[in-house]
């Protein structure tokens, strides 16, 4: 089309092309930048000062304990992400977890392994899409429909259990658990599974780009033809699902189960990682790499604090603290560098 | 005398674009001071400086001759300067009285704050009921809280943002005497708006910006519609309807809709539109013309009734099915409802029919850029770089964007709600020629709109409604100003739907 | 019809539930027994009461365990020095200061309540179990004067009693009856319309959470009085139950309408739903469990409502 197409055109249609963000100074760009990867230049900053101050941390051996130690977490962050991104919320992960570790040790130690091991996937899954259903088909706000969740899961681990401590001993159960492929723990080789297919999904698939929409406007996205209820119910069961495969798998770990495993310390951290990576919590937008830094950071810092011969008491702490700084700097830096409207 | 308010060499930079340049504006006490220009002209922006919404990055406000500096609206209470914007600032479980009152202390007992209110609303011809609860009443109605609450505060200057953009003919008519008593009380009144015979009507002075900068202020008798049009633009500029192109009556209706109900509907809903028509759906706010659209479109479950695209029933479809037999509905609420900001013009195109460019769940990038990249050249949206945000597009650009989404898939039929609302006089009139465009190429237009000049001057056929239910279907010569609002407030005869 | 469920759904319920118990058991209906209850009620009651303001705003409060633990660590730690007066009166002062901390970061930080008391419910805890050593418990010297706070009574019925009804009526005052009460509404209701109407924002909002910090920190030194020794976790998990409470009684979670008294109507029923298990027996651990549902019934219920009550 030559020019004068082109103001013809545009002025049929539109208004001139004046008109609020159509040039950005430059200013601006880097302040956008700071906060897009904020995260990722505090990360490698804390590694570096940690590899200085430390004789121990740049080892193989405890570089591979921070990542199987986290890797759980990870596992359960990464799912979380897409709930997040789909402008949802899943509080109920710690219950989850709970329930599904004392299933499995439970069913483990009185059917078979295999059976615990399904019986622990399998009750993530379908805890997962209670959550989903009551907030899809009961529209109730994800939150609360979560935290009410995750209280009556938490306390069917506790009539389950009986309040006591539950220890399959079955070889087959804790090998997954103990086991490594390559020198390194399966654990970790199934944080890198999930870390490949949550990234896939959410960048890549349909089902990542409707979830995208769906946290941004779901009234929209309806709108266009997006399948919300699903698109958001899917989130959760990925989520529980991800919360019952790290309980299994940390049962399997330690050899032991209880229902006080979990709960609201366990949430904390897998909102941090998320939160401190850098996705929004308000949905729409966010990446798994983001989360993964997350994790990794949050782990280098309690890491960092053991290291220091701090009460790991206090390791909650000072997760609390890393939260509110992530976040406050997410949210100074979007004010910031965020556009204004006419 | 000193006017109540100056303004010198205001300007506004938002992001990295200017919204005002040097703008100069006086204002006495008891004038109606009119705003017009294009959308992004800075006509918005420049009411809410004076009202404190937004600060000016240069440039002085006067008030009452002093110096004023307002960080924020609640400043600008202080000197009796308040807005009413077009989104209501109202708590829907509050009542009216309580609204009004929201902020201001010392009002004694509540007793006599209630009837002071009272008093208020019908000194001023309001006729609100102070105990209603501010949610449950109409649109029209929820503005004239706004009103009453300005004028509780004993507001001297009101600045007014697009209040007619929402309201049905009467009720517009209603709101133009309301102001005149305004201004016959002392208050000062700051009209921004976009339509621009209300504004000659209305105001005492007319200030014209474009681009941001003010082109000229001058005495609203002294301007016709063509004159503000033409400061507006900077050109001439043609205004009037494309021709209407007759349908084939034999060929099979792209849309058939046939004893449709629904929970917010009174009755029964019945009409066609042929391949190439456009229908228009008229009525007064809150006839329910939005809610016939979202049930055929599928976002609101039918009670009963068909709904045929094409011959094939499609009763009871969600949106992504309705979507894929080739129906699009460009919804009232544009900002809201209609872009991703955050997504590239692409990604918004193809948001609704995701399914074309996907194998095997993941999205083929190569492939929707290719499938995309003709409808966007088609309107001339040219963003930066492909993969940019929709939200560093200018306005205008970002409306083509929402065009283009609705039209790549080449739908059989466009439900338009309200399509022109919020948009200038000469960019409405490129809509229209897109509009008559789109039902030459075949496609069937049904055109939601409260604006009874484009429904007379597009539709060949038009389905009125009232409280809810379907009251008339004109035709040919029947179409006219006149005959549609007599039906639009309750008469008419129901002729047999097509 | 719904609307009148949400509306009286939780009193029908409460005199069910009583109903209930009292044909299942001789020892419900005993005056020992609803004094007890009542009592036992004060301090949920309390956390419950700041809770409401809080969720009337708009906003939640998850830290208001860690606000009750931490209170009664002060209290306690005072008292041991300063004396019962002023252990008193440094408990409410860091409720208030806690409560301050929280209001100003969600008000001035611009981000969400459930996300930053969620962060500093944990960091509030970690501070308090440092002050003790981290033993996580303080002995309170004189733990029988102190102890005159909760075990002293009127008419029989202790003061801890007394003064949550005392703090439900102000409460309930101020909410229904003043201009800053109708703010508080307001910005729950309609954020936008608040801040165009002048209504101080931020004032309010972090008055609403330094008032859920001073009920949660009453309560943590009525628990440390009662029971002679301070917790500093010992609170955990009582959010879970006040935010149970409030959306059992009707308030909506949203925000913007709901009052104080329907808020006793949640607690009473969790309280005597506690209290019938303990009476027949029932496992106490099927208690959560049955809190649990309860809120989830009655979440999904307030969905309802919400969806077919316009407005």
């Amino acid at each position: 089309m030559n020019a004068s197409e082109i103001t013809s055109a545009s002025t049929t249609l539109g208004v001139g092309l004046v008109g609020a963000g159509a040039r950005r100074s430059a200013g601006v760009r880097l302040q956008r930048f700071a906060v897009a990867y904020g995260v990722v230049v505090v990360f490698l900053a804390l590694f570096v000062v940690m590899s200085v101050a430390s004789d121990a941390f740049l080892t193989k051996t405890n570089l591979l304990n921070l990542l199987e130690a986290n890797a759980d977490i990870g596992i359960v962050a990464c799912a979380g992400t897409l709930v997040i991104v789909a402008g949802g919320l899943d509080v109920s992960v710690g219950a989850i977890y709970a329930l599904a570790a004392v299933l499995s040790a439970k069913l483990a130690i009185d059917v078979g392994v295999v059976a615990g091991i399904v019986a622990g996937i399998g009750s993530g899954i379908v805890m997962g899409l209670f959550n989903g259903l009551v907030v899809t088909v009961g529209r109730v706000n994800s939150f609360v429909a979560t935290l009410a969740g995750g209280i009556v899961f938490q306390s069917v681990a506790q009539v389950v259990t009986g309040a006591n401590l539950l220890t399959p001993e079955q070889a087959s159960f804790t090998d997954l658990g103990r086991n490594s492929f390559l020198g390194i723990k399966w654990v970790v080789w199934m944080f890198a599974a999930t870390i490949v297919v949550t990234s896939v999904l959410l960048a890549r698939a349909r089902f990542g780009r409707e979830a995208s929409v769906v946290g941004a406007n779901p009234e929209a996205a309806r709108l266009s033809g997006v399948r919300v209820a699903r698109v958001r119910c899917m989130t959760f069961v990925l989520s529980g699902f991800a919360a019952g495969i790290a309980g299994v798998v940390v049962t399997s770990q330690s050899g032991q189960a209880d229902a006080n495993v979990g709960g609201t310390g366990y949430v904390l951290a897998v909102i941090a990682a998320i939160a401190v990576g850098g996705s929004s919590l308000r949905g729409g937008e966010g990446a798994i790499w983001r989360t993964v830094l997350g994790v990794l950071f949050l782990g280098l810092v309690t890491n960092g604090l053991h290291l220091l011969d701090v009460n790991p008491t206090y390791d909650q702490l000072f997760v609390g603290l890393l939260i509110l700084l992530a976040v406050a700097a997410q949210v100074v830096g979007r004010r910031h560098a965020g556009s204004g409207t006419t | 005398m000193v006017p109540l308010l100056k303004a010198r060499a205001v300007s506004k930079q938002f992001g990295g674009a200017q919204a005002l340049v040097g703008v100069d504006l006086s204002l006495d006490r008891g004038e109606v001071h009119c705003l017009v220009g294009e959308n992004g002209a800075g006509k918005s922006t420049l009411g809410k400086i004076i009202a404190g919404v937004v600060q000016p990055d240069g440039g002085s406000v006067e008030v009452d001759g002093k110096h004023v500096d307002y960080r924020a609206p609640r400043d600008a209470l202080r000197d009796g300067i308040t807005i009413v914007e077009q989104e209501l600032s109202l708590v829907p479980a509050m009542t009216v009285a309580e609204n009004v009152l929201l902020g201001i202390r010392g009002r004694g007992r509540a007793g006599s704050a209630r009837r002071l209110v009272e008093r208020l609303s019908s000194e001023f011809s309001l006729d609100l009921d102070v105990g209603e609860e501010v949610g449950r009443l109409p649109v029209a109605e929820q503005q004239k809280v706004e009103i009453l609450r300005a004028l509780a505060r004993g507001s001297r200057l009101v600045v007014m943002d697009e209040p007619t953009a929402r309201l049905a003919g009467g009720e517009a008519a209603n709101l133009r005497k309301i102001i005149r008593r305004l201004a016959e009380s002392g208050t000062t009144v700051v009209y921004v708006s976009h339509f621009l015979d209300e504004v000659l009507e209305v105001g005492d002075n007319v200030t014209v910006l474009r681009n941001g900068r003010v082109v000229r202020s001058s005495p609203a008798r002294h301007e016709t519609e063509e004159s503000l049009v033409t400061a507006m633009l900077g050109r001439e500029a043609v205004l009037g309807f494309p021709e209407k192109v007759c349908p084939d009556p034999s060929a099979i209706p792209v849309l058939e809709v046939e004893d449709l109900r629904g929970r917010k509907l009174d009755g029964a809903v019945g009409f066609a539109i042929q391949p190439g028509q456009i229908v228009g759906l008229a009525g007064l706010v809150g006839s329910g013309r939005t809610e016939v659209a979202r049930l055929i479109f599928g976002a609101d479950r039918p009670t009963g009734g068909r709904v045929r695209i094409d011959g094939e029933d499609i009763r009871g479809a969600s949106t992504s099915e309705v979507i894929s037999k080739g129906v699009s509905y460009l919804p009232e609420s544009r900002k809201d409802l209609g872009l991703f900001m955050r997504m590239s013009s692409q990604e918004n195109v193809t948001l609704s029919a995701l399914g074309r460019v996907c194998r095997l769940g993941l999205v083929d990038r190569r492939r929707e850029r290719r499938e995309t990249s003709d409808v966007l050249e088609r309107l001339a949206v040219h963003p930066p770089h492909p993969r940019a945000r929709v939200e560093t597009l200018s306005g205008g650009n970002q409306q083509k964007v929402l065009f283009a989404k609705w039209l790549w898939h080449s739908p059989r039929l466009l439900i338009a709600d309200e399509p022109t609302r919020g948009v200038d006089v000469a960019a409405k009139f490129g809509i229209y020629e897109l509009l008559a465009e789109l039902a030459a190429g075949g496609m069937g237009v049904l055109l939601i709109s409260s604006e009874l000049d484009e429904i007379v001057g597009l539709s060949s056929r038009v389905v009125v409604m009232a409280r809810r239910r379907q009251v008339a279907v004109l035709e040919g010569d029947d179409i006219c100003e006149d005959r549609i609002l007599r039906c639009a407030f309750g008469g008419g005869v129901t002729k047999a739907a097509a | 019809m719904l609307q009148r469920l949400r509306d009286y759904g939780v009193a029908v319920a409460l005199v069910l539930l009583c109903v209930v118990f009292t044909a299942s058991t001789n020892d419900f209906l005993t005056s020992d027994n609803i004094r007890n209850l009542v009592e036992q009620a004060a301090e949920p009651g309390l956390i419950a009461l700041g809770m409401t303001v809080v969720i009337i705003a708009g906003e939640f409060d998850l830290s208001a365990g860690a606000i009750f633990g931490f209170g009664g660590v002060i209290a306690a730690v005072v008292n041991n020095s300063s004396g019962m007066a002023t252990a008193i009166a440094a408990g409410l002062a860091i409720g208030a200061l806690l409560g301050l901390i929280n209001g100003l970061i969600v008000s001035r930080g611009g981000i969400e309540s459930f996300l930053v008391t969620l962060a500093t419910q944990f960091v509030f805890v970690g501070i308090a179990i440092y002050l003790t050593a981290g033993t996580n418990n303080w002995q309170i010297r004189d733990a029988e004067q102190f102890g005159q706070l909760a075990h002293g009574s009127i008419f029989g019925v202790q003061y801890g009693a007394w003064m949550a009804l005392a703090s439900f009526a102000v409460a309930g005052w101020v909410l229904a009856r003043t201009a800053i009460g109708k703010q508080v509404f307001a910005i729950g209701g309609n954020l936008t319309a608040a801040r165009v109407a002048g209504v101080r924002i931020h004032v309010v909002r972090v008055g609403v959470f330094v008032v859920s910090g001073l009920c949660a920190a009453l309560a943590g030194v009525l628990a440390a009085s009662d029971t002679g020794v301070a917790q500093a976790d010992g609170g955990i998990g009582m959010e879970f139950s006040a935010i149970t409470a409030v959306i059992i009684g009707g308030t909506s979670i949203a925000g913007g309408r709901g009052n104080v008294w329907r808020t006793i109507g949640g607690v009473f029923l969790l309280a005597v739903v506690a209290n019938g298990f303990t009476l027949l027996y029932i496992d106490p651990t099927y208690n959560l469990l049955v809190q649990g549902s309860i809120i989830l019934a009655a979440v999904i219920g307030d969905a309802r409502v919400k969806r077919l009550v316009p407005a």
